[in-house]
Order: structure tokens, then C-alpha cells, then sequence
């Protein structure tokens, strides 16, 4: 009898394309990568949950935009639109980030663990889809649905951008710092969920390592300071008038003091991975006599100059508290140290994303040779 | 001239090589030896029956057979093909059904199986012509816009089913797969199962549903604690002692005869301590040849019997009568 309308194993109806020898676990063809994208992404975008989080988002964004320009654009100084525009506009960026940071562990961390305890990720294992594939797929789903938190905060974003005239260049970088955060902590968060058994387990994980870099390591870095310094010669300039009473005819002097200094430098590495810090490195420098003479700035500009300057607390440029009027103004101290933060803290995170997309694959490649306490495969 | 194997699949292994073969498999969790030197084969254009207590092993072996487990010695071979040397042409070979079929929950049933056909990389037009005749073949065509959460168990499971033949595979390894289902989708798993064994395939099959098994299959494996304690084809249990149910409308007749033959039974009950109403008596017999001669001498002696068949089937029967049957956790 053959009634069945599925014939086994008929020659024509074999599988299609190149298809890898041995485990196959390295394979990646664009089809099957896209396969997996789309899976993830068509599953979440049928939730409505997702629709109003987007939405709450793009009000919130666009709130904050209005709020933060209200004052200004209510008294009517057009004027002072200005700078208000491009220190809103940097708060935004930093909110997106803290978006991106929020949105995406959730989504990356419970990935792998999650569709593995619903029974679904041995249905995609024991298919000819390669464990590339799979990571790969829900690196570029969970990408893209980071990236929908970027392009809805856009219709906030530009309009401030113009108003405070923010270079194209530096707005494009800023973008750019968050999107490969964004791939990288997504990156992340799928090693972690191909590491535990636990889906709670493994996003609390991701949240405690943005957690960790974002906040805590600044704080140990500050408090590094208590026991990173050291006693050194400091000299200073200042001003002093010949009457002090009038406060008339000021001249610049020059002190060599003994003094304990703190030495931030040598911890700075805390702060390679922080990414408020790496979208602070995108911002442009404040001109060396910006507290002179109080340009305007943004807040990513001054974060970016205090970090620097902490970083370099013995550079004598740093102790002139004398007016550039002043007679004896140091002529050329030369400029601090301005060494970038930023290529060692994407290092760091391409690193860390790259071995935890590698962890992921060997722990989706079949057949599995080691299994995780209490890991069921289905 | 030899012809190259299709991508993606093995080399076409001898006809009579079994499409299933395990070779002293063992595999642990931990401490928690699940499968110990495990040898069996599962031969080509065949049902083979699964059949052990819960913990036994059978899921394990299941899952190294269809690529996901590696053993942790022996060796397995699907289609003369090691998992361990060339997983993805096993892959394409195989088709499998968990226990429990994970579906994505807000997908339609169509888009399920559109994703595993496009999962196996096979072309958009065989895709769509296979979820269509899969639909029609499982009864699924009245689900098919159905989005999945909705379904019920033995819905899923037949959906389960469908995914595991959307490829076309040589080897169907079938977890529990009438496990939840209603007795007509059970009578259509067995004709779907027995016309994929009719085309040639491998098939390999577990439940705890003797009954259906035995009808199901064409041999069977009895594990327990993690080893094949018996094998036989299900015909070849025909010549296996099993306990035959007499009924008779006279008591005192059945008793009599029973004593006349010399015939070791149980106690002969009455019909006022019985389900039909009939006087019973338990008979365990050898094999089937010696019951047809009893029913003749039976008639004979004037015993009045008006029902004579077995009391358990050939596969409940083998069960029955291994160590696994006796023990926590057996059927």
C-alpha cells in the first residue's frame, strides 16, 4: 500500500543548495540566516505589547524633546534656543542609549534559553540550519528591533539637532557608537542565554553586566581616587593684585607646591566598557579655553572633557586659575595628554561580543556533546 | 556509473543495511546512566515499536538517533551515516517528533510548516505543495490559518507529525506521537505511519499505547534501565505464552472440561462475578497453535463456550512478562 501523498525519500524532492559537510556547525547561508531573523521578528512583531512600547517610546522621546524647549521657546528668546537645543539633544542621545541598554538584554538574554525551553530551538537544531545560522539569525532580529528604539527617537532627535545646530558628522557618530553597542551587548546577551538553563537567569545576568559597566565600575573608578594618588610637586598659577583692596593691577604668579594627586589615570580602564562614556568620546572637544571663556556645550562635550581631565590631574595646564589678561600668563604649557577612551572600550565590547556569538554556536552545534545540568534539549 | 548522492544527503547505503542501527550506545546525564550499552537495529520499510517504562532510556536514544545527542560511547548509524561524522546529512534524513512538539505560538499552522520546509532548504514551490498535502494528509486543513497557542494537544501533535514529514525523510523517529490524540486522529496516525513504512521508510516509534503499537508496528524493542532487554517481530510473539479468557454460558461445563483436559488455569469465576455476565476462566498458553486446540477440545468436552481469545495482545503480553513491567514507573 502506498497511500500517502508524501513519498519517502523521493530523489527530486531532495533539499536544495550547498549544504555542509560534517556537523556543519560554521555554515552560513544567507537564506537560513534570514529565515531565523525573520521567525524572531515575525513573532514579535504580532505582539501588541511591542506596538505600545514603541509607542510609549516615540511620545516619551518627543515629550522630552518639547519639555526640555518649552522654557526657552516660551520666553520667547530665540536666541538662547541654541545651546538649550544641543544640550537637550545630548540627553536624548543618552537616553536612547540607556534605551538600547534596557530593550536589548531583555530581548538577546532570553533568546537561545527561551525558545529552548519552549521546545522550539531543537525543532531549528534538527533541521539543516547551522548554529551560525540560528545565533546569527537572532543577533540580526534582536539588532533590528534595538534599532526600532533609534529610528523612532529620529523624529525627536533631528528637529533638536537643527535647532542646535549639531553637525552632521557628530550626530552620525553618535548613531554609529549606539548601533554597535547595540550589536555588541545584543551579541552578548545570546552567549549568556546559550550559557544558562534559565531565561530569568540569564537576563538578569546581561542587566547586572550594563549594570556593572555603566554604573558601578564609574563609581569604583571615582573611589578609586582614595587610594590612587600620590604626593608630587604641583605648580600653580594664580592671580594676585598689587592692591588687594581695589583688586586693581592683577599679574599671574607661579607657586611650586607639595601636594597629593590623585591618579585616575591608572584606573581609567574602568571606564573603557562604559557606554555612556564611549558615546561621550563621539562628542567633539571643548576649545582649551572653554571655561574661559564659556562657550557654549553640550553635556556629551563636557563629560567627555571631564573624564579626560580627571584622567590627566597632573598636567600643570590644569592648575592655571588666572585670567588670560593677566600679565605672566603662562604662555605655552602645552596641552594634557588627550589619549581617546574609545578605541580600547569598542575593542572590549567587539571582544566580548565576538566570544560570546562563538560560545553561542558551539552550544547550539548537534549533536551536543555536553549538556548543562538540568538542560533539556526538548 | 556511479551516481553522486544528492546535497545535503548520505550516500545511498545498501538496501539491506537497517536504516536505524545502534552499536553499544551509551549516554549519561551526571551520575544518571540513562542508556548502557545499547545495541539494536531498525530495518527498512518497517514500523519499529519503542517500548519501556518511564526513565528507561527511550527519549535519550531518540535524541542521540536523530542527531541532537552525541553519545558518550558506541555508535549510531541512520541510513549507514554517523551523526558524529556528517550530522547534516543525517539531519536531512531524519524526521523527528519530540514528545512534546514545541511550536511557535503566534504563528499559523501554514507558516509553521513553511518554516521547516524553508529550514531544510527546499525549494519555495515544493514547500507550499508539501504544507498543502500535509494539511490535507493530517486533517489539519480546517487549522491551517489557526495561529498555533490555539491548538489543542493532539492538534499540536499532529502538527508535530506534519513537521516531521515535511522534508520527506527515509527515518521517522516518532516520540509518543499518538500521545493526546482523539481515537479517529489515532487511527489516521496509523495509516500515515504504516504507508510511510510501505514506501520504504525507516520508522521507529515509542508510546506507551500497547494496543495501538501492536498494531502499529512491525517489530518490537523492549527496553528498561537504559538497555534492549528483549526484540522480536510482533509476529514472532504470536509463539509466546500469554493468558487467554474463555467465557462459557455454564460454569459447572467450563470447570468440568477444564478438568477432563488437565489444563492449568486459574479460577474458573461465575457469571455473577464477572463483567459479561458469562462464566471466565483464565488459560495461560504456550503460543497460539496450542490455543486453536484447546478451543476444539474444549468444544468437545461440552464446555459451552461462547468466547475464546487472548486476554492481554502479543506486545502487552512481552511487556508484561519483563522485569520493566513490575517496577515504579512501568506503563
Amino acid at each position: 500500500m502506498s497511500s500517502s501523498p508524501i513519498p519517502a525519500a523521493v530523489a527530486d524532492d531532495q533539499p536544495t543548495g550547498p549544504h555542509p559537510r560534517g556537523r556543519g556547525t560554521r555554515a552560513l547561508r544567507p537564506r537560513g540566516l534570514w529565515l531565523v531573523t525573520s521567525l524572531e521578528l515575525r513573532q514579535r512583531l504580532r505582539s501588541k505589547r511591542w506596538y505600545a512600547a514603541l509607542a510609549v517610546w516615540t511620545l516619551a522621546m518627543l515629550s522630552i524633546g518639547g519639555l526640555g524647549l518649552a522654557p526657552t521657546l516660551s520666553s520667547a528668546q530665540w536666541s538662547d534656543i541654541r545651546p538649550v537645543a544641543a544640550m537637550v539633544f545630548s540627553l536624548q542621545m543618552i537616553l536612547v542609549l540607556f534605551a538600547m541598554l534596557l530593550v536589548v538584554p531583555a530581548l538577546s538574554a532570553g533568546s537561545i534559553n527561551g525558545d529552548r525551553t519552549a521546545g522550539t530551538l531543537a525543532t531549528l537544531q534538527v533541521s539543516l540550519l547551522s548554529p551560525s545560522e540560528i545565533v546569527l539569525g537572532k543577533l540580526l532580529a534582536g539588532f533590528l528591533t534595538g534599532l526600532g528604539f533609534l529610528v523612532l527617537a529620529l523624529p525627536s532627535l533631528v528637529p533638536i539637532a537643527l535647532l542646535g545646530e549639531v553637525g552632521i558628522l557628530y550626530m552620525l557618530r553618535l548613531l554609529l557608537v549606539i548601533v554597535l553597542l547595540t550589536l555588541c551587548v545584543t551579541a552578548v546577551g545570546l552567549g549568556l542565554s546559550a550559557l544558562t538553563t534559565r531565561q530569568l537567569g540569564s537576563v538578569v545576568l546581561a542587566y547586572v553586566i550594563v549594570f556593572g559597566v555603566t554604573v558601578v565600575l564609574p563609581i569604583a573608578w571615582g573611589s578609586s581616587a582614595v587610594v590612587l594618588n600620590e604626593e608630587r610637586e604641583v605648580t600653580r598659577y594664580y592671580t594676585v593684585w598689587d592692591d588687594e583692596f581695589s583688586m586693581e593691577r592683577s599679574r599671574c604668579a607661579e607657586e611650586t607646591v607639595e601636594e597629593t594627586v590623585p591618579r585616575l589615570d591608572l584606573s581609567l580602564p574602568l571606564l573603557w566598557g562604559n557606554p555612556v562614556v564611549l558615546l561621550a568620546e563621539a562628542a567633539p572637544p571643548l576649545p582649551q579655553d572653554h571655561w574661559a571663556t564659556g562657550d557654549d556645550s553640550d553635556l556629551l562635550s563636557l563629560l567627555k572633557s571631564g573624564m579626560r581631565t580627571a584622567a590627566t590631574s597632573t598636567h600643570p595646564s590644569h592648575e592655571v586659575h588666572c585670567d588670560p589678561a593677566d600679565p605672566g600668563y603662562p604662555a605655552d604649557l602645552g596641552a594634557p595628554p588627550n589619549r581617546p577612551v574609545w578605541p580600547m572600550g569598542l575593542a572590549l565590547w567587539v571582544l566580548a561580543g565576538a566570544l560570546s556569538l562563538v560560545v553561542a554556536v558551539r552550544r547550539l552545534a548537534v549533536p551536543i556533546r555536553r549538556l548543562g545540568a538540568g538542560t533539556r534539549i526538548a | 556509473m556511479t551516481q553522486s548522492a544528492p546535497p545535503g544527503r548520505p550516500p545511498h547505503p545498501a538496501p539491506q543495511a537497517p536504516g536505524i542501527l545502534a552499536e553499544h550506545v551509551s549516554r549519561a546525564f551526571g551520575s544518571v546512566q540513562a542508556v548502557s550499552d545499547l545495541s539494536f537495529a531498525a530495518p527498512r520499510g518497517a514500523v519499529t515499536a519503542l517500548v519501556g517504562p518511564n526513565g528507561s532510556g527511550k527519549s535519550t536514544l531518540m535524541l542521540m538517533l536523530s542527531s541532537l545527542l552525541a553519545p558518550d560511547a558506541g555508535r549510531v548509524l541512520i541510513d549507514g551515516v554517523d551523526p558524529a561524522q556528517d550530522s547534516a546529512a543525517v539531519r536531512a534524513s531524519v524526521g523527528w517528533m519530540p514528545d512534546q512538539f514545541g511550536a511557535w505560538d503566534s504563528l499559523r499552522v501554514t507558516e509553521v510548516l513553511e518554516v521547516m520546509g524553508r529550514a531544510y532548504y527546499l525549494p519555495a514551490p515544493l514547500v507550499r505543495r508539501r504544507t498543502d498535502e500535509l494539511l490535507d494528509l493530517l486533517d489539519l486543513v480546517p487549522l491551517a490559518h489557526q495561529r498555533a497557542h490555539v491548538l489543542s494537544r493532539g492538534q499540536k501533535q499532529r502538527l508535530g507529525l506534519a513537521r516531521a514529514l515535511i522534508h520527506a525523510p527515509s527515518v521517522l523517529i516518532l516520540d509518543e506521537p499518538a500521545s493526546g490524540l482523539d481515537p479517529a486522529s489515532r487511527r489516521r496516525l496509523l495509516h500515515v505511519i504504516r504507508s510511510r513504512a510501505a514506501d520504504g521508510a525507516t520508522v521507529l516509534v515509542s508510546s506507551h499505547i500497547l494496543g495501538e503499537l501492536e498494531e502499529m508496528a512491525d517489530h518490537v524493542v523492549l527496553m528498561d534501565g537504559g538497555r534492549v532487554v528483549d526484540s522480536s517481530s510482533i509476529r514472532d510473539l504470536a509463539s509466546r505464552p500469554r493468558p487467554w479468557r474463555i467465557t462459557s454460558l455454564h460454569h459447572q461445563a467450563l470447570a468440568e472440561a477444564l478438568g477432563q483436559l488437565g489444563v492449568r488455569h486459574e479460577e474458573v469465576l461465575p457469571g455473577d462475578r464477572t463483567a459479561s455476565g458469562h462464566a471466565e476462566v483464565l488459560v495461560p498458553l504456550p503460543d497460539e497453535a496450542t490455543a486453536a486446540r484447546l478451543l476444539a477440545d474444549l468444544t468437545a468436552a461440552g464446555a459451552q463456550v461462547i468466547g475464546f481469545g487472548p486476554a492481554t495482545g502479543r506486545l502487552e503480553a512481552a511487556y508484561l512478562a519483563s522485569d520493566a513491567a513490575h517496577r515504579e514507573g512501568a506503563l
